[in-house]
């Protein structure tokens, strides 16, 4: 029998631009703090001089995270709701708690490793000096890195419940599958990353770090490049959703154009040979990668509405 | 024994439905559905092959699922199942985060954009409390849509449903809706897991 639906009335969905931005945001935070915690958590002197920088670029890329998540509820003067009436089937009643306790978390790293390394922050001078009143006689050093540990555990927590959040929507087939935290926290990685490749690059760089700053950028790229592979994959053998939202995928230039080309093909290709005196190439391989990172979440978002709508 | 507690829904029987769209409109009317939002539609569908083509219509409203994807994300509990086993939205309560619009697979829930918060069917709640049918059963010409206590055998509802074979759409996803299809045909649609 042959049979379908020609008229469908689909109520229209409130999620806009400021969810994928707050996604995107949100990612670049804490992909700067993988970076800085590969010296305070895991001891590799190479990002010894980048610990600080890279940690004070994701506490600057965050700041406008609870500003557009305040922004996107439409009662944003009730947002106290959120913090008396705690729903445990609810990422988003986790993610509340994770995004006031990572950048606070994230404050006290900050303070605990300007002092590690001597350097007195003015903005966090309360911060540094409770830590240095409740630090008391145990050794700094282990202290750090306990603070490191909490921290980048929260920022990992803080960014994949975002992908636990789409990823537990029934019957959005982009967005219900396991490949997406892993998908959103190696984009999440990647453009940190080369955010704080753009901020070391002005600031006395050495050519090891850079380089290898530049070959963790493009081995995540890779690495994404294999979560989009799968994907289409997988969505094209699920069934006619998953059709329709790969060939949704490929028809939208923010996707293909934006994300894949721009944002990671062309990136791989610039940052081949990376060295200091390429700082042009460098500084646009790596505004590629924040741009393509940002697309993407736009496209994953609005294609997994759009591709489900017909499904309802 | 105490008496059993109600469990509401709905049968929606689509060979007496004539596509007249009156439920749409009145629920619009009696709930203040603004314009740009539906608490109550009617979806068509074109079955069989030229020249044996035949075109039927599929109402559609919340499905008041038993296992409701958009209670369980709601971060302040404002989407809950009342006693009756409505799904319902404490409006008072709602911060307007659009997760449970997201979250329902039927599209069922929209942004009140006079009110800011997300609104659906309540299957008349006011007007069933007051012994009342909801508004789009009240006035469906076809007497498409029967409304009842799906845990009274004898109840009209129980009865039609034991009489003629029903679907509910989705029920891949396993949300357990509580309105039910006769003679929708869902599974012959590819848009509904079908082929
Ligand atoms: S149809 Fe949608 S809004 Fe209604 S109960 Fe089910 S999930 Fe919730
Ligand atoms: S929009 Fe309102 S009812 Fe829906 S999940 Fe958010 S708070 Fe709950």
């Amino acid at each position: 029998m042959n049979a379908q639906e020609i008229y469908l009335v689909v109520n229209s969905n409130p999620w806009q631009a400021l969810v994928p931005l707050y996604i995107f945001f949100k990612g670049l935070s804490v992909g700067a703090l993988c970076i800085s915690a590969l010296f305070t958590v895991f001891r590799s002197e190479r990002f010894k001089r980048l610990a600080l920088p890279a940690a004070l670029t994701s506490l600057i890329a965050f700041i406008p995270a609870p500003i557009l998540l305040l922004a996107d509820l439409h009662q944003p003067l009730r947002f106290w709701h959120l913090f008396v009436n705690f729903n445990p089937t609810s990422a988003i009643s986790w993610g509340t708690w994770l995004i006031i306790l990572y950048p606070l978390c994230l404050l006290w790293y900050i303070a605990r490793l300007g002092m590690s390394q001597g350097i007195s922050l003015p903005l966090l001078k309360g911060v540094q000096e409770s830590a240095s009143a409740s630090q008391g006689q145990r050794s700094s050093g282990l202290s750090l890195r306990g603070v490191s540990v909490l921290t980048l555990v929260l920022a990992l927590l803080a960014d994949l419940y975002t992908a636990f959040l789409l990823g537990v929507v029934k019957g959005k087939v982009l967005w219900n599958s396991a490949l997406l935290p892993g998908y959103f926290l190696a984009s999440a990685l990647v453009t940190g990353t080369a955010l704080v490749l753009i901020v070391y690059l002005y600031k006395k760089p050495e050519e090891k770090t850079v380089q290898t700053l530049a070959r963790i950028i493009q081995g995540t790229l890779v690495l994404e490049l294999f979560f989009a592979f799968s994907q289409w994959i997988t969505l094209y053998a699920t069934n006619l959703q998953g059709q329709k939202t790969v060939e949704l995928l490929w028809h939208d230039p923010k996707y293909l154009i934006g994300d894949i080309f721009l944002g990671i093909l062309l990136p791989i290709v610039l940052l081949m040979r990376p060295s200091v005196n390429k700082k042009t190439i460098l500084t646009i391989s790596a505004l590629l990668v924040i741009l393509g990172g940002l697309l993407l979440r736009f496209s994953i978002v609005d294609i997994g509405i759009q591709a489900a709508a017909l499904w309802n | 024994m105490p008496a059993k507690k109600k469990r509401y829904g709905m049968v929606i029987d689509t060979r007496k439905c004539v596509g007249c769209m009156s439920c749409t409109i009145s629920c619009k009317m009696e709930n203040g559905v603004p314009f740009d939002g539906f608490r109550a539609w009617v979806n068509m569908t074109e079955r069989g092959e030229f020249p044996k083509v035949k075109r039927n219509f599929i109402p559609r409203l919340c499905n008041h699922c038993d296992d409701a994807p958009c209670v369980s994300v709601c971060p302040v509990k404002a989407s809950y199942i009342d006693d009756d086993g409505i799904v319902l939205i404490d409006q008072n309560k709602c911060i307007g985060c659009g997760y449970c619009i997201s979250a329902c697979p039927y599209s069922a829930r929209y942004l009140h954009e006079g009110l800011q918060v997300a609104d659906k069917c309540t299957f008349c709640t006011h007007r069933v409390k007051a012994g009342l049918e909801p508004a789009c059963v009240h006035n469906c010409m076809g007497k498409a849509r029967i409304f009842g206590d799906l845990n009274d055998p004898q109840s009209e509802i129980s009865q039609h449903i034991a009489r003629n074979g029903v679907q509910t759409l989705r029920p891949d996803l396993g949300t357990n809706p509580k309105v039910f299809y006769v003679d929708a045909e869902l599974n012959n649609l590819p848009n509904k897991g079908g082929k």
